[in-house]
């Protein structure tokens, strides 16, 4: 396993190796052995690339219009009939729009129906912030028995979608529109579940992040061993709930600075889940939660607005900057023993 | 005629980081230990440079003893030396001797300057055969060299100053394994132009740079520069666990006190 250091994605890429199109076709080849999945759309197969698994199984196949509520609703109905719905839509209409048949209909009962996000945070930056979502992280980790998963890239979404077949209860695994760099060069790493992978290793720093900013991050962290000589820890937290709280706990143990970086609201989302980790454990530390400041977000290519809320690398590096600055604990005695 | 600015930081050196060792010796040499228990007194040392003295003096409190720069008022006991390059001469292990006051008190005389020799323990040509004694020479070894450092840096050392000013909170951790048995670490703690060193294991967070020395026996030959450092990595004497820049970095510094003090 191994991070690449540049944008080194092309054209090509976008329609291979994108987390959206991985799914897809990731769930098109579960299928093939596992005649238990079946596929359900609300009007959107190719955009949420489940047309993949359609084109293949087009009698487990199931669009239910613009109708997420009912798709949702159908989805707990089919596993409690011994099937695993995958669901797939927008991550903003997942989680606002079916967030009652979510709670109710499946978390309620504990069923298997993976829901598999799209579009989620400011990725559709250009369509506009009603299609933003920087609130699914907050709202699907606060359902009891969900299962919540943000991957770095398309090879983990491929590694999650697979890995979810594993877990009983319902899963949401969150990607991005489509047109993400690839973190990962290959797939020779272990994904499991509530573990998180560490990306980079360091010993000043803490980045503890998920989705695209782990890729972001680990250039960061690279450009600071660089430039400043720091050294930055950058922990990919693919699983938001259950969260690595062991991994969070040996972050603060060693490096006592620690940084979230997530592309969503700083209220509910990874910060929160990584600040009540270390708020528990008694532990003093800097912390800092950095992603979208509880605002809706602008609207714009969703480079541009990465830029803007500083969710890129340039972004990162200097909030980490600031970050070595601040003291994390009182004992300033520098008297020699 | 005044000392150089290079034997003024030497002998502060000496001064604040291989007199306080002398603690280790009181506390791990049963027979110093002994020597020293209910003994309270206080002895000035210290050398003549340009019509000021140039000293420090111990206080011994019942085995403990505490290292304050500059003159005492009442000492029981004053050794002073014509100059500076001499003074730093003797406590490298050479020949110099100094004007003694105080003669008088002969027991306190002899044991201070037997503890004084005890530290010559820490000269490469010191080589002890006595496990005991090796285990005793690495730690006030890795003692000194790390207050050293501080001191160094607290000196005003330009070199050293710049290196700890443009670093964030790390330390520098040396360890002796095993060390539930050896019982030997010290850590470096640097921050933003400030420095610490301190005994024992730093807990609050990970090192920055681990030198793990693997036994004692290696730890003497790193330290006794029977192999280079890189050698020593090599033949698994001690293993580097961080920053290998940094490590090379504070290697060097090393190397310029160890040059300055033996």
């Amino acid at each position: 396993m191994a991070a690449v250091t540049g944008t080194t994605w092309t054209c090509y890429d976008s329609s291979t190796m994108t987390s959206r199109e991985i799914y897809g076709r990731t769930l098109a080849e579960l299928g093939k052995t596992n005649d238990r999945i079946v596929g359900l759309s609300a009007d959107l197969a190719k955009t949420t690339a489940i047309v993949h698994f359609a084109d293949a199984f087009p009698d487990r196949f199931f669009n239910f219009g613009i109708a997420e509520q009912n798709m949702f609703g159908a989805a707990a109905g089919l596993a409690k009939a011994g099937l695993i719905p995958f669901a797939s839509t927008m991550a903003i209409f997942a989680c606002l729009r079916g967030g009652e048949q979510i709670r109710t209909d499946i978390c309620y009962q504990n069923l298997p129906v993976k829901i598999i996000a799209t579009h989620a945070g400011i990725s559709f930056g250009h369509a506009g912030t009603t299609h933003h979502c920087t609130e699914d992280l907050a709202v699907m980790r606060s359902f009891a028995n969900m299962t919540v998963i943000a991957p770095a890239d398309g090879i983990e979404t491929s590694k999650a979608v697979r890995a979810c077949l594993d877990i009983e209860g319902p899963v949401y695994i969150r990607i991005g529109r489509g047109f993400e760099p690839p973190c990962y060069e290959n797939e020779n790493y272990d994904f499991i579940p509530g573990k998180a992978v560490e990306m980079h290793a360091g010993t000043d720093l803490t980045i503890i992040c998920c989705g695209i900013a782990v890729l972001q991050s680990v250039q960061a962290a690279k450009t600071l061993l660089e430039q400043d000589g720091l050294s930055v820890r950058v922990l990919n937290m693919h699983t938001i709930k259950p969260i690595d709280k062991e991994a969070v706990l040996k972050a603060v143990q060693d490096t006592r600075r620690i940084l979230t970086i997530e592309e969503h609201n700083v209220v509910g989302g990874l910060g929160d889940a990584v600040g009540s980790v270390i708020a528990e454990s008694g532990k003093g530390c800097v912390f800092r939660k950095h992603g979208i400041q509880d605002e809706f977000s602008l609207i714009g290519y969703a480079e541009d607005l990465y830029a803007h809320y500083g969710l890129d690398a340039n972004g990162i590096i200097s909030h980490v900057r600031r970050m070595m600055g601040m003291e994390f604990e009182a004992d300033e005695n520098w008297e020699d023993d | 005629m005044a000392a150089t600015q290079q034997e003024l930081m030497t002998a502060r050196l000496f001064f604040n980081a291989a007199f306080p060792v002398m603690q280790v010796v009181l506390d791990d040499d049963p027979k110093m230990h002994k020597k020293f228990k209910g003994v309270r007194a206080m002895v000035q040392i210290g050398a003549k440079n340009d019509g000021e003295l140039v000293a420090c003096h111990l206080i011994f409190n019942d085995g403990k003893v505490a290292v304050k720069e500059g003159t005492a008022e009442n000492p029981d006991i004053i050794m002073t030396f014509s100059t500076v390059a001499k003074m730093n001469t003797m406590f490298r292990g050479g020949m110099a001797l100094p004007a003694i006051k105080g003669i008088a008190k002969l027991g306190l005389l002899i044991k201070v300057f037997s503890l004084l020799m005890s530290l010559m323990l820490m000269m490469p040509v010191s080589r002890p055969k006595d496990p005991a004694k090796k285990a005793l020479k690495v730690k006030m070894s890795l003692y000194m060299i790390t207050r050293a450092l501080s001191v160094y840096n607290k000196a005003g050392d330009p070199a050293m100053h710049d290196w700890v000013l443009r670093q964030p909170d790390r330390i520098y951790q040396f360890i002796v394994e095993p060390y539930e048995e050896t019982n030997i670490a010290c850590y470096l703690r640097v921050k933003a132009g400030n420095s610490k060193s301190g005994h024992g294991l730093y807990e609050r967070r990970k090192p920055f740079v681990l030198f793990d020395f693997k036994s004692v026996d290696g730890a003497m030959k790193v330290l006794l520069k029977d192999v280079e450092f890189v050698e020593g990595v090599e033949k698994g004497y001690v293993e580097t666990i961080g920053s290998p820049e940094y490590a090379c970095q504070l290697n060097d510094f090393m190397s310029i006190l160890q040059s300055m003090l033996t």
